[in-house]
């Protein structure tokens, strides 16, 4: 049943076939000498870094409200029930205007980014923000308590456009 | 007297550099033909369908963008939104309807741009594939403006997209389409006229159109066997049946064949991105859903074409928030089981450029 | 989306069932009343809401006798009439309440662009349908995946192994009343990083 290969280009000759080659080659060399005048595509990563756009699935943050010097959680766990992974773990002691919150672990190591939380948080409490850098040699450490999400809101980005980071002594390392 | 032969089993993978993903090939030689070669797959199972039982519909959308196919996340939110929609009758935005055509074809884009850098790559061409991650580079930037993500993006919702367009995307994504055409003809200087890249794939690993259709290849390999048949245009979704454009067909149904209908599709997903960006209505992205949505009982096949081929979802639904069983149909799983037709009788040097050729992603295969 | 075929598959084989239509479970009892002066408007029927409303078979579909499987499924993919050449999926539906199980055919034509889905229904017990391999060959694999993941037997099928899992795997995953357990390594692996955790402390992390 199976069609057995046909010898390629049988009908050429060796001479012809190398000739074409070679032209193929050029043809193809030419295009990538052109590439190589043109401005880089990459950048030398840690030593330069690229902006990010402010939808960026970053790190998760509970700001702090500058008005009332906490964060804006109102203690209403849509971010808990919605979240696929169910990395969000909330606990809160006391009622009505006295509730406070005692716990707001986030687990980063088994977030999806997808951002369902921030999408339904009714106060804006929880927000991306573009940070990109957050590995670390311990998993532990990825576990994400009330003082790290508040620590994690930056004002502004990390980096705003491709700006170059200082050489360290001992090159890139 | 004749000479003694034995058949060689040649195990190649998982771990095979060549191998798109973690696939086993057990090819059975003789000398150097390949008498069968059978693909052995579930190294990267996760039992997404059953995962999916346990999650709201809303929260599915984050799951089916990762645990499918990886390179093409916009078109498996795309079949699963679909499906949801088509059960619960929802409708959608027409501007939503735009943009999500605009993000597919620009997710079609983006798969086959991996796609011919590989295949450059397994036919040992190393620029194609920093070619393609240099355009690729550009869309998941576009990705990354719009949706926040720029390999899974959680970006269409039930009912809409999640959120509205930035202001001058629109610009940057007509700007990226003056870009990439102008670079097509720079791949066909770099891979297509090579004369030996199409010793290598001209004529090679022929699929006949009857045999495709008994194996259930589509996409791309079906076409490239003569198969006219794109789910765009045969049951259009989003906004394809106001937007024109063209399949590309090839009858060969060699390697060459399927290289060449992926090249024309990227031109023709650059028109359909232009038409639908000269028509993006204004209003609004997303219709009234409740976070748990409840779906009707019953069940529906929703269809879509996503760049690896007929990507399908079989919902039933049990009027609860989660769904009752999810069957995804992919692509790759079938087009997969027609490499064993397709290599039997080739060299073994052929083997790469037959399953570079059909474009396999081994999480859309084994799901 | 035309029941069409549907209609035609029942007319030549009676025995098959046809999905409920859209609506029918409504609509069924109601007679084609005779042209009567407008009666008083009836009380509006309480409003319920979507998600409790009759099932609805959006794909239009039949339930075949498992012994006329095969015969069927030749006709279809072969008889011009109607044209099924292509097969999208096998797959099944647990319903443990009713002690069964379904087999999912889809099958589609590239002339007339119509579908059906053809569905059998097995005792979860011993399930065993005919393989329609002979008919559709693409049928192989996904025969494979649906005894791997529900444990139905393809009767006739040229390679019936798992494909998904490991040949040693116990029970069916896509089974409702499937649990599975995670191996020793990895509630230890689990343990280990709790402890981690709890060791670091509150204040020391990063």
């Amino acid at each position: 049943m199976s069609v057995q290969p046909a010898e390629t280009d049988g009908k050429k000759g060796l001479v012809e076939q190398a000739w074409q080659a070679a032209v193929g080659l050029v043809v193809g060399l030419k295009s990538t000498l052109r590439t190589m005048f043109e401005p880089k595509a990459t950048v030398i990563y840690p030593l330069e870094k690229i902006n990010v756009s402010n939808r960026w699935h970053g790190l998760l943050a509970l700001p702090i409200d500058p008005e009332t010097d906490n964060d804006k959680c109102i203690i209403c766990f849509q971010c808990e029930r919605v979240c696929p992974d169910r990395c969000i773990h909330i606990e809160a002691t006391g009622k009505g205007k006295d509730r406070v919150l005692t716990r707001f672990d986030i687990e980063m190591d088994k977030c999806c980014y997808c951002g369902l939380c921030v999408e339904v948080c009714p106060t804006e409490a929880i927000v991306f923000v573009p940070h990109y850098e957050a590995s670390t040699y311990n998993r532990a450490n990825l576990l994400y308590d009330l003082d790290d999400l508040h620590r994690a809101a930056p004002k502004e980005p990390i980096a705003t456009g491709v700006v170059k980071v200082r050489r360290q002594v001992g090159g890139t390392r | 007297m004749a000479l003694r032969t034995e058949e060689l089993i040649l195990n190649m993978g998982p771990q095979h550099p060549s191998t798109h993903g973690v696939l086993r090939l057990i090819v059975t030689l003789d000398g150097e033909n390949i008498v069968d070669a059978q693909p052995d797959i579930g190294y990267l199972h996760s039992s997404v369908e059953k995962m999916m039982e346990a999650r709201t519909y809303l929260q599915n959308i984050a799951l089916v963008d990762r645990g499918m196919d990886y390179l093409t996340a916009m078109s498996n939110e795309e079949v699963w939104v679909l499906a949801v929609e088509r059960l619960a009758k929802i409708e959608v935005p027409e501007r939503a309807k735009s943009i999500r055509t605009i993000m597919l074809e620009l997710q079609r884009i983006s798969s086959h741009l991996i796609w011919w850098g590989t295949f450059g790559i397994d036919l040992g061409a190393f620029t194609a594939f920093l070619w393609a991650m240099r355009e690729r580079e550009r869309i998941m930037d576009l990705f990354e403006a719009s949706t926040g993500g720029r390999l899974h993006h959680v970006y269409f919702r039930i009912g809409g997209v999640n959120e509205d367009l930035p202001e001058g995307w629109t610009d940057r994504v007509a700007e990226f389409c003056d870009y990439f055409l102008a670079r097509l003809p720079e791949y066909d200087d770099l891979i297509t006229g090579n004369p030996i890249f199409q010793a290598r794939t001209k004529g090679v690993g022929v699929l006949p159109l009857s045999t495709a259709i008994a194996m259930g290849a589509s996409g791309p390999v079906a076409r490239a066997s003569g198969l006219s048949y794109d789910v765009r245009k045969a049951h259009p979704y989003e906004v394809y049946d106001r937007v024109s454009f063209d399949i590309p067909v090839r009858t060969a149904g060699d390697c060459f064949a399927r290289y060449e209908v992926r090249m024309e599709e990227m031109r023709q997903s650059v028109r359909i991105i232009r038409q639908c960006l000269e028509h993006l209505p204004a209003g609004e992205i997303r219709s009234k859903v409740q976070v748990a949505l409840k779906v009707p009982k019953g069940e529906v096949y929703a269809r879509t074409e996503s760049p690896r081929g007929d990507l399908g979802i079989y919902l039933v639904g049990d009027g609860s928030d989660k769904p009752y069983r999810v069957k995804i149909r992919a692509p790759a799983f079938s087009n997969l089981y027609a490499l064993t037709e397709m290599m039997k009788g080739w060299k073994v040097a052929d083997v790469i450029a037959i399953l570079g050729s059909i474009d396999i992603v081994l999480s859309d295969v084994d799901r | 989306m035309s029941w069409e075929i549907a209609e035609k598959l029942r007319a030549r084989f009676p025995e098959v069932e046809l999905f409920p239509r859209p609506g029918e479970g409504e609509h069924h009892e109601a007679p084609p009343s005779p042209p009567t002066p407008p009666a008083p408007p009836a009380p509006p029927a309480p409003k319920r809401p979507a998600h409790e409303a009759p099932p609805a078979f959006l794909t239009p579909g039949v339930v075949v006798p498992r012994e006329r499987l095969l015969e069927i499924c030749g006709v279809l993919a072969t008889d011009a009439e109607f044209g099924l050449r292509y097969l999208s999926f096998v797959s099944a539906i647990d319903r443990p309440e009713a002690g069964q199980l379904e087999v999912l055919y889809h099958l589609y034509s590239f002339e007339t662009k119509d579908e059906l889905a053809l569905k059998v229904r097995v005792s979860r017990e011993h399930p065993s349908v005919p393989s329609v391999t002979s008919v559709w060959d693409g049928a192989n694999w996904h025969e494979r995946e649906t005894y791997d993941l529900f444990g139905i037997v393809f009767d006739g099928h040229p390679n019936l192994r798992r494909i998904m899992m490991t040949d040693d795997w116990i029970g069916h995953p896509l089974r409702k009343d499937y649990v599975y357990q995670d191996p020793p390594w990895l509630v230890e692996a689990a343990r280990q990083r709790q402890r981690d955790i709890e060791g670091l402390g509150l204040g020391e992390r990063a």
